[in-house]
């Protein structure tokens, strides 16, 4: 029984890691929460509809939609980004969530707020292990499978490849990355096309799995794929990895214990947000994340200051 | 007497020691200079002393208490202020603004009482003030009162800094390259008002990379290397001290 | 003769809702505007305050066929009939105020040291919380249901032009009084030492300032104003439902913000009229224009990606808003008080 939750949560996980692994890299990158991120695999998941249309064929719509998805990612570099560069963190936030604003809804405004569909017929349950895990191949098997494959193909491009190299050392510190001859508009460039491959295969791989698209089916996961960023460890792919499995097994077996002993198990929608928060007030840093600059203190310290401060500050 | 001590202080970064074991001690109404290579952690020994960081190890005691580990508001209400080395003047505040708000202790700045006006809180807003430009008549801002602090140039921004210190009425000040990139004429008025300030009772603690300011300002000298005290003195000993010309020579 | 219907359709629709908007939008740029918080879970405070506004006014409901039910105090102040009501939603106002802004006190103690994007990231997560937990505690808030048929503090039955008026009037009050106490409160040095951290709180506090009870202040205090502006909400709508309190919600009060031009308080409310005018326009035009059916649904649509690119163009172009910020921060207020 535990296994079966346990498969589903590494489905759920399978779904966001892709995600988290973009929002990572642009926050590593370009330093911004992309708020839009959820909007861009919507938009995935929509181009890929569209492109069905034509080739009957859904693994080739959805590289179409890469295609479409990555270079929405360098529209948006060109336009907004590059000109917000030395404007702190905040500037691209709410520029993202304007982005995010105009994604979602022209998605709704051209194909309309109803539910759409790829079409796919969906086979029956296969069991494993003597029924220990049962799964719907294609809503189950598949976001596994590319999310695998994908994040495999990422880690070695971040790792082995001069492209990585160079994306990596921006990350670290933009102006010696740029002393040292990294050309980083064309690293800004590659890290937005990247996120947008990213975004768009999820984007493709939620509407496989959970069968209907939506225009805010995008959005609904952005807090979740924070949340595994965040808890993974910000500026940290292996952290996106990590935080994804984390927030997906969390929350499967939160449902799980739920089930058992009789917890609402509507909140296990709550699971990641509260994963987010506490990360957060406990080790900000998440589980492998680089130290951020500055120092925090304890919160027993700050909170025993502000009481000593209220006693003396109120009037 | 001895206004402050720093004892065997340690801080490390990741995995960098900024300053180790650091000990060295300043004198009531005295100017202090503090000289060293970059990264031999003088600024660091600041951020240590006013607060903006604690120790790893080791003391640091102003006026006979302890105040390592405690935060910058109060060890500031205990008498220090410091400057910063690149000027962070508070950009959409007028020149005027930056020096009020930085006057410790003000009963306005609750949000009851600032809600309630009452006409206590104004009326020691008005003697801030007038406080506050007399300083400025006296640092060459007062026509600049009112002008938003970002018009500044950068010499006129060092000179808020010095402003915003010296009205919070410390009996130590923490200079942090006082009169770096500051053009001579104006770094003589600065170097003078802080010796009629010595006078008039305030310690000065001062980090300079300008030797001339240091040997002829200075009653002593603390030199320091790899976040190390190297060496202390008089001017003239310190000069001539192998193991500082080494330390800006050599490593 | 004034068009009556007119009154009441421009009073239920754009003037009340701006009015409680300006509210939140006057809390936000507090935490934002004069403190730099980035506070993006405004939506759960207002819609905490728009269900402590209705518990208090409306009387309770059992589980049945409608829904779960719901908690209703309303009939605590049986007594003052038959100002019931009435003194329902003035209790109900300032509790709203009260338990949002301890909302508000326990989601800052710890997220305030954090820098403004992860503060950010942080509110939105516990924005969503909240409004989730408002949908799971069923016997209290009703749910997904929510608590419907919330009374009016004044009604006048047929006239329901006055109705809408009285109501209208009320929240433009409490706006002008809300106004005046922000004003007074951040052109003093408190407000002074706000703006200090928003600028460089390093610098602030190695210039001695309690930066963290400071922010903790102004976070609390734009809660508690957020909380307010939700009871006045949930009386205008005459219901109280979760999907109403989406991080859309959320968005559109920053946009307010950001066109009054953040630190700017007249200027906010000026953003408030604006754009939920801009949301009243979306709501007619189908009537004003003759759409068809296809562009009537759509027209929602249109306004939000309108706010999304006004943001980007803002940002862009005129980050400090449309109405610039005044340049001396401090002002001594008209009218004093205390010894002389």
């Amino acid at each position: 029984m535990v296994v079966q939750f346990l498969f589903n949560g590494l489905v759920q996980a399978s779904i966001v890691i892709l995600g988290a692994i973009g929002i990572n890299l642009l926050y590593g990158v370009k330093k911004f929460a992309n708020f839009a991120h959820g909007d861009m695999m919507t938009l995935g998941a929509y181009f890929t509809f569209v492109f069905l249309g034509g080739t009957r064929d859904l693994l080739t719509a959805a590289i179409w939609a890469v295609f479409v998805v990555a270079l929405a990612g360098v529209v948006q570099e060109v336009l907004i980004y590059a000109r917000l560069e030395n404007r702190g963190p905040v500037a691209p936030l709410v520029a993202s969530i304007g982005v995010s604003l105009v994604m979602q809804n022209s998605l709704t405004t051209y194909f309309g707020p109803a539910f759409l569909s790829y079409g796919i017929r969906y086979p029956d349950n296969w069991v494993f292990f003597g029924g220990a895990i049962s799964n719907t191949p294609i809503r189950d098997l598949v976001p596994m499978a590319v999310a695998a494959s994908a994040t495999t193909a990422t880690v070695v491009l971040l790792k082995y490849t001069k492209l990585g190299k160079a994306m990596r050392a921006t990350a670290d510190n933009r102006d010696l990355a740029r002393v040292s001859g990294v050309n980083t508009r064309v690293v800004y460039w590659m890290t937005w096309i990247l996120a947008g491959v990213l975004a768009s295969l999820s984007g493709s791989v939620l509407g496989v799995s959970v069968g209907t698209l939506a225009p805010s089916m995008g959005a609904t996961l952005l807090l979740t794929m924070f949340a595994a960023v965040i808890v993974g460890g910000i500026g940290s792919t292996t952290g996106a990895i990590l935080g994804s499995l984390v927030v997906g097994l969390s929350q499967s077996l939160f449902f799980l214990v739920s089930l058992v002993s009789g917890l609402d198990p509507r909140w296990q929608i709550a699971v990641p947000f509260a994963l987010l928060v506490a990360t957060l007030l406990v080790k900000p840093t998440g589980l492998v994340g680089r130290p951020i600059g500055g120092e925090i203190r304890p919160l027993r310290t700050e909170i025993a200051e502000m009481l000593k401060g209220i006693r003396r500050g109120l009037f | 007497m001895l206004l402050l001590e720093v004892d065997g202080v340690s801080k490390s970064f990741g995995g960098i020691r900024a300053v180790d074991k650091c000990t060295l001690a300043v004198e009531a109404g005295s100017i202090v200079g503090l000289i060293g290579p970059n990264g031999a952690g003088k600024t660091t020994l600041f951020n240590l002393v006013i607060g903006t960081y604690a120790p790893d190890v080791g003391r640091i005691v102003f006026r006979d208490e302890r105040i390592d580990g405690l935060p910058p508001y109060e060890i500031v209400e205990r008498g220090l202020a410091k400057t910063f080395q690149i000027p962070r003047e508070f950009r959409s505040l007028t020149v005027l603004e930056n020096v009020m708000v930085s006057a410790r202790g003000e009963p306005g700045e609750s949000p009851v009482l600032s809600l309630l006006g009452l006409r206590r809180v104004w009326r020691r807003e008005e003697e801030l003030e007038r406080q506050s430009r007399d300083l400025l008549a006296l640092i060459g801002l007062s026509e600049l009162a009112d002008e938003p602090s970002r018009n500044l140039s950068g010499g006129q921004k060092k000179l808020l800094e010095l402003a915003r210190v010296l009205v919070m009425d410390p009996s130590l000040i923490l200079l942090d390259e006082p009169v770096a990139g500051v053009n001579p004429t104006l770094s003589l008025k600065i170097l003078s008002l802080i010796e009629d300030l010595r006078k008039s009772g305030k310690t000065f603690f001062l980090i300079e990379h300008d030797m001339n300011v240091v040997f002829n300002r200075c009653d002593r000298v603390i030199v320091m290397h790899q976040g190390r005290v190297i060496a202390e003195g008089k001017p003239a000993e310190v000069r001539a001290h192998p193991a500082v010309l080494e330390s800006y020579l050599g490593g | 003769m004034v068009d009556l219907s007119l009154v009441t359709d421009l009073s239920r629709a754009w003037i009340a809702p701006a009015f409680i908007f300006a509210i939140v939008a006057l809390g936000l740029n507090l935490q934002w505007g004069h403190t730099g918080l980035f506070n993006a879970g405004v939506a759960g405070f207002f819609g905490i305050g728009a269900y402590i506004g209705a518990i208090f006014t409306t009387p309770a409901i059992g589980p049945g066929p409608g829904g779960p039910g719901h908690l209703g105090l309303v009939s605590l102040f049986a007594i003052f009939t038959p100002y019931t009501v009435l003194v329902g939603f003035l209790v109900g106002g300032i509790a709203a105020m009260v338990v949002s802004g301890l909302v508000g006190l326990l989601i800052a103690i710890p997220t305030l040291r954090l820098r403004a994007d992860y503060l950010a990231i942080a509110t939105l997560a516990l924005g969503a919380i909240a409004v989730e937990s408002i949908r799971n505690s069923d016997p209290v808030t009703g749910g997904v249901y929510g608590i419907l048929r919330i009374p009016r503090p004044w009604e006048f039955g047929q006239d329901v032009w006055r109705t809408e008026l009285a109501f209208a009037i009320t929240a433009g009050v409490i706006v002008l009084l809300v106004f005046f106490l922000i004003q007074r409160a951040t052109r003093a040095p408190w407000g002074r030492a706000l703006k200090a951290i928003r600028e460089d709180e390093d610098a602030a506090l190695a210039l001695g300032k309690n930066t963290y009870f400071l922010k903790l202040q102004a976070f609390v205090i734009g809660a508690a104003l957020m909380g307010g502006a939700g009871a006045l909400f949930a009386s205008l709508l005459r219901v109280a439902v979760p999907d109403s309190f989406t991080p859309a919600l959320t968005f559109s009060i920053w946009t307010m913000v950001i066109v009054g031009g953040s630190g700017n308080n007249k200027g906010v409310i000026v953003g408030a009229f604006a754009l939920t005018f801009l949301e009243y326009f979306t709501l007619r035009a189908k009537d004003w224009f003759n759409l068809s059916s296809f562009w009537d649904i759509r027209i929602f649509y249109l306004r939000l990606i309108a706010i999304g690119l006004l943001l980007i163009a803002l940002i862009l172009f005129r980050p400090a808003g449309l109405v610039p910020e005044p340049r001396k921060v401090t002002k001594k207020p008209w009218i004093l008080f205390g010894r002389r």
